[in-house]
C-alpha cells in the first residue's frame, strides 16, 4: 500500500518561494499528473518527495512512513528524470539491473528479472550497447526500465515524454500507460503537456507559481475549473473568457452583458453571487470554445429575448482536419469557437452562437475564484 | 584561399619541427653511442644501435638512486594530489558552503608565491621537522604544486557530469559515496587520470625546489642539474633523454585518455 501524502509543504530557494503549502493525496495505484506551465515549481515538489531538496517546511509520508528526513535512497521510490539520466559507462543491461544489485538481489533473480523488464519496453536487443549508440527514445525507454526494475511502490516521473518527437511521444504515451498499470505503482508525473495529463492521469494538479490551483480528475479540471488560471490554462484552444460590464434584468432574467452583442444569461441559483462579487470586485464569465454552438446567421440585430445567444463578426477561420476553429470579432472582443469541419462560413459573416447557461463558468475578476452557487 | 592555407600549413610544419627535430637527435644520439655524439657532421638515423651510454649512465654513482628517489617522489605527489584533491574538488563541485568563493581563490594563491621566495622558509621549517633532506620534503612541496591544478581541473570535471546520474544511483539505494565511486568516478576516470599523470609530470620535472631541499636524498633533476656542467656531452644527452622522454610518453597516454572520454572517440 503506496499511498503519498502531502501536508502543507514549502519550499524555499533563499527568498523565493518555490513552492506554497502544497497538499497532495496520492491513493495507492493511482496515477497522478502534476500540470503546470514550466517554473510553476512542479520539478521542485517532484524532487523534494524523492527526496533531492529538503522541504522548508510539511510532511511527506508514503503508505503509512514518514518520509521528509529519510534519505533518498530509504525511501523506495524510483524516478525518472527529464533528461533521462541514464549512465553513460554502463551497458544497457547494466544501467536496468543497477538498483537491483544495489539493493543485493540474487544473481540468477537479477539477470532475469533485467531481462523480463527489457522485454516489456523492447530493447531487449540492445541490452549490451552503451547509451550513446541509443536514440533518445531508447534511452528513454532504458531510464523508464531502470525504474522499474526495482518494482517501485512509488514512481516519480518528470516530462519523461518531453523530450521525444511527437509520433513517438503519441506512441510512448499510450505505451507508459498501460505499463504503469501493469506495474501497480502510485505515479507522480509532472508535465507541462495537458493532453498528456488529460489522456493518463487519475487525477491532475494544475500548479501555477508554487500553488496547487486545482486537484481533481481530469474532467473536473475540465470541464469545472475551479480558478481563472485553470481556466486559461487547459483546453486547446483555452476557454474564452469575458469581462462582464453591467448585469442587467430583463424579463426577469438576468444577463451578464460583455458588449451590444454579447450577453449571457445568469442561472437563477448563482444570481445573489455574482451580484455580490460584481459589485465587489467584478466579474468574469467563461465557456470553452466547443461549448458555442453554431446557430446561423444573424438574421436581425440581438435583442435581449432571444437567451442564450450571442453575436459577431468571423474574423478568420482555421480548418483543422476534422474541426474548423473560428476566431470571432465583437467590437473589440476575439473569442475562439470550435466547430465540426464543414460547417457554411464566411469570412466577416455576421453569425449567431447558442450556448447552455450551466455550462457557463463564472470567476471573480481580482480573486480568479470560481463563482459557486 | 589557398595562399592562407599554404601559410597554416607552413607554420604548422615549422612549429612541430622546431619542437620534434631537438627530441629526434635527442633520441637518435642516445642510442647511438658514443662516437656519433660527437662526431661531425651528426648523424640524421640510427645507424648501428649502441646502448653503451645508457649502460654508462645507470653505472654513475647517484643515477639509479636518484631515479628511483624520482619515481618514488612523483608517485606518492600522484597520491596525495588525487587523494586530496579529489575530495576537494568534489566539494567545490557540488556544494555550497560558507566561504566557498574565497577558497577557490585561496587554491590558486598557492601558486602565486614562486618557490624561490619560499625556498628559504621551507629549508628553515623543514629542518625544524627533521625532514630535511629526505624524499618527504620534496614530496609536500610537489604536492603543494600539483594540487591546485588537481583541485580544479576535477571540479570543473564533476561539474561537467550532470547532478541527475549521481541523485538516480542514491535513489536506486546508494548512498552518496557508493554513488561517487560507482557512478562519478568512472565517468571521470579518463580525466581523473589524466589529472594524476599530470600531477606526475609536475613533480618530475620540477627541478629547483627538489635541488634546494635535498643533498642525498636527490630526485632525478636535481641530481643532474647538479651534474650536468661539469659532465661529458653524452652524458648530457642521456640525462636529457630521462627527464624529457618520460614526461612525453606521459603526455602521450593522457593524450589517449582525452580522446578516449565517452562518446569522443565515435566523431
Ligand atoms: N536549486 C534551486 N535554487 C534556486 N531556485 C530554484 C532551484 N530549483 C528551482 N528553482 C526555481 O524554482 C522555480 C520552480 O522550478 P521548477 O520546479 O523546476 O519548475 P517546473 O519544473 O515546474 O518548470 C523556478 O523559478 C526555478 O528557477
Ligand atoms: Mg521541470
Amino acid at each position: 500500500m503506496a499511498t503519498i501524502h502531502i501536508e502543507d509543504v514549502s519550499k524555499n530557494f533563499g527568498t523565493f518561494h518555490a513552492l506554497k503549502n502544497i497538499f497532495l493525496s496520492a491513493e495507492d495505484k493511482e496515477f497522478t499528473a502534476l500540470l503546470g506551465p514550466s517554473g510553476s515549481g512542479k520539478t521542485t515538489l517532484l524532487r523534494t518527495v524523492a527526496g533531492l531538496e529538503q522541504a522548508s517546511s510539511g510532511r511527506i509520508s508514503i503508505g503509512a512512513m514518514r518520509v521528509d528526513n529519510l534519505a533518498p535512497k530509504d525511501r523506495h521510490l524510483a524516478m525518472v528524470f527529464q533528461n533521462y539520466a541514464v549512465f553513460p559507462h554502463m551497458t544497457v543491461a547494466d544501467n536496468i539491473s543497477f538498483g537491483l544489485k544495489t539493493k543485493g538481489a540474487l544473481k540468477e533473480y537479477i539477470a532475469e528479472h533485467t531481462q523480463r523488464t527489457a522485454a516489456l519496453l523492447h530493447i531487449e536487443d540492445v541490452l549490451h550497447k552503451y547509451p550513446n549508440k541509443l536514440s533518445g527514445g531508447q534511452r528513454q525507454r532504458v531510464s523508464v526500465a531502470r525504474a522499474l526494475a526495482v518494482q517501485p511502490q512509488v514512481l516519480l516521473m518528470d516530462e519523461p515524454l518531453s523530450n521525444l518527437d511527437a509520433l513517438l511521444r503519441l506512441e510512448m504515451r499510450s505505451e507508459l500507460k498501460a505499463l504503469l498499470k501493469k506495474s501497480e505503482t502510485t505515479t507522480l508525473y509532472v508535465t507541462h503537456d495537458q493532453i498528456e495529463a488529460m489522456s493518463m492521469a487519475d487525477k491532475i494538479a494544475v500548479m501555477n507559481n508554487g500553488e496547487i490551483m486545482q486537484y481533481g480528475p481530469p474532467e473536473e479540471i475540465y470541464f469545472k475549473p475551479k480558478h481563472e488560471f485553470v481556466a486559461r490554462f487547459i483546453g486547446s484552444p483555452p476557454m474564452n473568457l469575458f469581462t462582464v460590464q453591467t448585469l442587467k434584468t430583463v424579463n426577469k432574467k438576468t444577463f451578464a452583458v460583455i458588449n451590444n452583442d454579447i450577453a449571457f444569461v445568469i442561472e437563477a441559483s448563482l444570481k445573489t453571487k455574482i451580484q455580490e462579487n460584481f459589485d465587489a470586485c467584478g466579474v468574469l464569465v467563461g465557456i470553452r470554445p466547443e461549448q458555442l454552438s453554431f446557430k446561423g446567421s444573424a438574421s436581425h440585430a440581438k435583442t435581449f429575448a432571444d437567451a442564450s445567444t450571442i453575436q459577431s463578426e468571423v474574423l478568420t477561420i482555421e480548418q483543422l482536419g476534422s474541426n474548423t476553429l473560428l476566431v470571432l470579432k465583437s467590437n473589440e472582443i476575439l473569442f475562439r469557437v470550435m466547430e465540426k469541419y464543414g460547417i457554411k462560413i464566411d469570412l466577416n459573416d455576421r453569425v449567431t452562437f447558442g450556448y447552455q447557461p450551466n455550462q457557463l463558468s463564472w470567476f471573480g475578476k481580482d480573486s480568479g475564484m470560481h463563482i459557486e452557487a | 584561399m589557398r595562399k592562407k592555407a599554404i601559410l597554416y600549413y607552413g607554420l604548422g610544419i615549422f612549429f612541430c619541427l622546431s619542437v620534434l627535430l631537438p627530441i629526434y637527435f635527442l633520441i637518435v644520439l642516445s642510442v647511438s653511442g658514443r662516437d656519433a655524439v660527437y662526431a661531425w657532421p651528426k648523424i640524421f638515423y640510427v645507424a648501428n644501435l649502441d646502448w653503451s651510454m645508457f649502460r654508462f649512465f645507470f653505472e654513475v654513482e647517484g643515477v639509479t638512486r636518484a631515479m628511483f628517489n624520482s619515481v618514488l617522489v612523483a608517485s606518492l605527489t600522484v597520491v596525495f594530489a588525487i587523494g586530496l584533491g579529489t575530495p576537494a574538488a568534489y566539494a567545490l563541485a557540488r556544494y555550497n558552503f560558507f566561504g566557498k568563493n574565497f577558497y577557490r581563490i585561496a587554491i590558486l594563491f598557492t601558486r602565486a608565491f614562486p618557490v624561490a621566495i619560499l625556498a628559504l622558509p621551507l629549508t628553515v621549517r623543514f629542518i625544524n621537522l627533521g625532514i630535511y633532506d629526505t624524499i618527504w620534503a620534496v614530496v609536500i612541496v610537489h604536492t603543494a604544486l600539483a594540487l591546485p591544478f588537481s583541485i580544479l581541473i576535477q571540479s570543473n570535471l564533476f561539474q561537467s557530469v550532470p547532478k541527475e546520474l549521481e541523485e538516480a544511483a542514491w535513489l536506486l539505494g546508494c548512498t552518496k559515496l557508493q554513488a561517487f565511486f560507482k557512478i562519478m568516478l568512472p565517468i571521470c576516470m579518463p580525466s581523473v587520470a589524466a589529472t594524476a599523470i599530470f600531477a606526475f609530470i609536475i613533480s618530475w620535472n620540477e627541478v629547483f625546489a627538489a635541488a634546494v631541499l635535498t643533498v642525498k636524498n636527490r630526485t632525478l633533476t636535481a641530481f643532474l642539474i647538479s651534474q650536468i656542467s661539469e659532465s661529458p656531452l653524452f652524458f648530457q644527452i642521456t640525462g636529457s633523454f630521462f627527464l624529457v622522454i618520460p614526461t612525453l610518453f606521459f603526455i602521450f597516454i593522457v593524450r589517449k585518455y582525452l580522446f578516449s572520454l565517452w562518446g569522443i572517440t565515435n566523431k
